[in-house]
């Protein structure tokens, strides 16, 4: 049985990854001025950090599907699957900091905290000592001599992995009010509040038990698909939005 | 008018501005000795440059980076020949590129200078 | 008032100010060394030349000789304007010039009246700040001087340097120049997408509207180029502009 809900997770994330790539392309055919330029490149290394990241947790579901992973690959995918989501969060904060003030030079300050960041969880997670690999129903995961939510840096791990996506995409929705063109409106509203609730909804699983339940395996991924594919529409709305809205694709 | 003039009545022109006349031989005399002078030279080639230059004494050593004694010493030519005037400003005495009988002996002065420059 | 108007010279600061300078008026120009002060005044010279209005030009520390290779540079011949006397360049030392004025005709007042000029640039006042005179003595003297030359129906163009390259204007001067002209013109400089570019604005032009944006000066061999205002951008006078946040958005939503 968990073969078949693993698989069904790798389908979920490989899909997930694939939309999150277009949505890379998408943005990345936009021309920006020089001085927005890195803004625009941090926008979509986080679409494309997230894919890989993404990505590289579906191999893990793929690989259980036919037998229990090497813990040493698991563990390996988890570094690199970490530095990424590193990239992506500098991306996206980089992106929401540049929009709002201006200042490019931010990237300097922000880029230090998250490789700051990175190496803190890289040590903390060397330190927890993992002993082995625990195939889900629809994950598969490292198992610790350490349990990590026991650990004072749960919370401000788990906060700074969610909470800038969450903050940042409240603070992008005001700019719906700021933009002057339709296209845009839709563009901020949609990518704001699929952000909002993609990671508010994981967020408040991870703090709960609900987070283990099969139903909310099953709702979380289609909530990750939904986003992705709601993103995805806001650069590229399907005809039938661009006729019924009256937006146009970038 | 309140400036007086303390060069000599008549000073507007140079001593042997004519209408027609080219400088006559005490000029050239007197050309042969600043050549001879680096200081008279400065001068010259500095006001010829710079005939809007309205400066005291202090103020043109301190332009040519020279000092006031070098400079007192080098004008009194200058404005024995009438190229240069000297006006009483108040309690200062200004220095003043004579433009007037200042044609002929400026076209002078490019030419031996000219002349100079070729025998070098 | 009549209307008439004295054209700057330059296309876009005419545009700026409704038309050109009011005659009589005292114009201010001040900036940050390199902003173009010099030039700006120089196109009124060369503007008053063309309307058959002559310009005396006092220089205190640039030479004569500088300010005919300058304006020559930039297709000016200013030294065939002098022997022609349509100009005239007075090089001295603002004690020099400031000691006349009040005894009956000064130096500056002859040299106006020997080329009947009608118009007056004075490169630059900061030097009057070494005078070593109070504040209140040289607010003094220079508001005799001025009102002198509105007498004489001189339009004058006055240039000042402000020390600070970059950031937030402080202030223009030390004694108040900025409050006896007419008008106050201010060049600075700006930090805009990596790039240290010129700006311009109008602080002050009484008697008149004018544009109260900053535009962008651009400075070459051609002289002073006012071009267009800085769309989509703030914080021009904080010295560091940053595009405003919707100009942003328009290229990253």
């Amino acid at each position: 049985m968990s073969q078949a809900t693993l698989a069904a997770a790798a389908a979920f994330s490989v899909v997930s990854a694939l939309v999150y790539f277009q949505v890379a392309r998408v943005v990345a055919m936009r021309s920006v001025s020089a001085d927005a330029s890195l803004a625009a490149t941090g926008f979509r290394l986080w679409w494309a950090a997230l894919a890989g990241s993404t990505l590289l947790g579906s191999l893990d579901e793929l690989i259980a599907v036919f037998g229990e992973p090497p813990l040493g690959l698991l563990i390996a995918v988890g570094h690199i699957s970490l530095a990424l989501t590193c990239v992506a969060l500098w991306g996206l904060l980089y992106y929401l900091l540049y929009l709002f003030t201006g200042r490019r030079r931010l990237w300097m300050p922000l880029a230090a905290f998250y490789a700051v960041y990175f190496f803190v969880l890289f040590g903390w997670l060397l330190g927890a000592d993992a002993t082995g690999v625990e195939v889900g129903r629809w994950s598969v995961d490292v198992s610790y001599a350490k349990d990590l939510a026991d650990s004072v840096l749960w919370l401000p791990v788990l906060a700074f992995l969610l909470l800038p996506q969450i903050l940042g995409s409240i603070a992008y929705f005001t700019l719906y009010w700021r933009v002057e063109e339709r296209s845009q409106k839709f563009r901020v509203a949609v990518v704001s509040w699929s952000i909002i609730i993609w990671f508010g909804s994981a967020g408040v699983a991870s703090l709960s038990e609900f987070g283990q339940e099969d139903l909310w395996q099953v709702t979380s991924r289609f909530i990750g698909l939904a986003a992705a594919g709601a993103i995805l529409a806001a650069y590229r709305p399907p005809a039938l939005l661009r006729r019924t809205l009256r937006v146009e694709a970038l | 008018m309140t400036t007086d003039d303390r060069a000599d009545p008549g000073s507007d022109k140079a001593p042997d501005d004519g209408p027609g006349d080219g400088p006559d031989r005490d000029l050239h005399k007197l050309f042969e000795v600043w050549m001879d002078d680096e200081t008279k030279l400065m001068i010259t080639v500095f006001y010829q440059k710079n005939p809007g230059i309205i400066e005291t004494v202090e103020g043109l050593a301190r332009r040519l980076g020279t000092t006031k004694e070098a400079i007192q010493a080098a004008i009194a030519d200058h404005v024995s020949m009438g190229l240069l005037k000297e006006k009483k400003v108040r309690d200062k005495v200004v220095l003043v590129y004579n433009r007037q009988g200042r044609e002929g002996i400026e076209d002078f002065i490019a030419e031996q200078l000219r002349k100079r420059l070729e025998d070098a | 008032m009549s209307g008439k108007r004295l054209s700057t010279g330059i296309k876009g600061l005419d545009e700026m100010t409704h038309g050109g300078y009011i005659p009589g008026d005292a114009v201010l120009i001040a900036g940050s060394p390199g902003t173009g002060k010099t030039t700006t005044a120089m196109h009124f010279m060369a503007a008053g030349v063309e309307a058959g209005e002559h310009t005396v030009f006092v220089t205190f520390e640039y030479l004569p000789q500088q300010i005919y290779r300058d304006a020559g540079n930039r297709g000016w011949p200013l030294e065939q304007w002098e022997k022609e006397g349509k100009v005239k360049v007075i090089c001295t030392t603002p004690d020099v010039l400031m000691m006349e004025a009040d005894q009956g005709q000064s130096l500056l007042e002859e040299a106006i009246q020997e080329v009947n000029a009608k118009r007056l640039i004075v490169d630059s006042m900061t030097h009057f700040e070494f005078l070593g005179s109070s504040h209140n003595d040289l607010r003094q003297d220079l508001s005799g001087l001025m009102n002198r030359l509105r007498l004489l129906d001189v339009t004058t163009v006055v240039t000042h340097e402000i020390p600070q390259i970059i950031g937030p204007a402080v202030r223009i001067s030390n004694w108040g120049l900025e409050f006896l002209v007419d008008a106050v013109i201010l060049l600075r400089y700006v930090e805009l997408e990596g790039e240290l570019q010129k700006a311009i604005n109008i602080l002050k032009f009484r008697g008149s509207d004018h544009d109260k944006r900053y535009r962008r000066l651009r400075l070459d061999q051609g002289g002073v180029t006012v071009e267009e205002e800085f769309a989509g951008v703030e914080n021009i006078s904080g010295g560091t502009a940053t595009r405003k946040i919707a100009a942003r958005a328009e290229e990253l939503i």
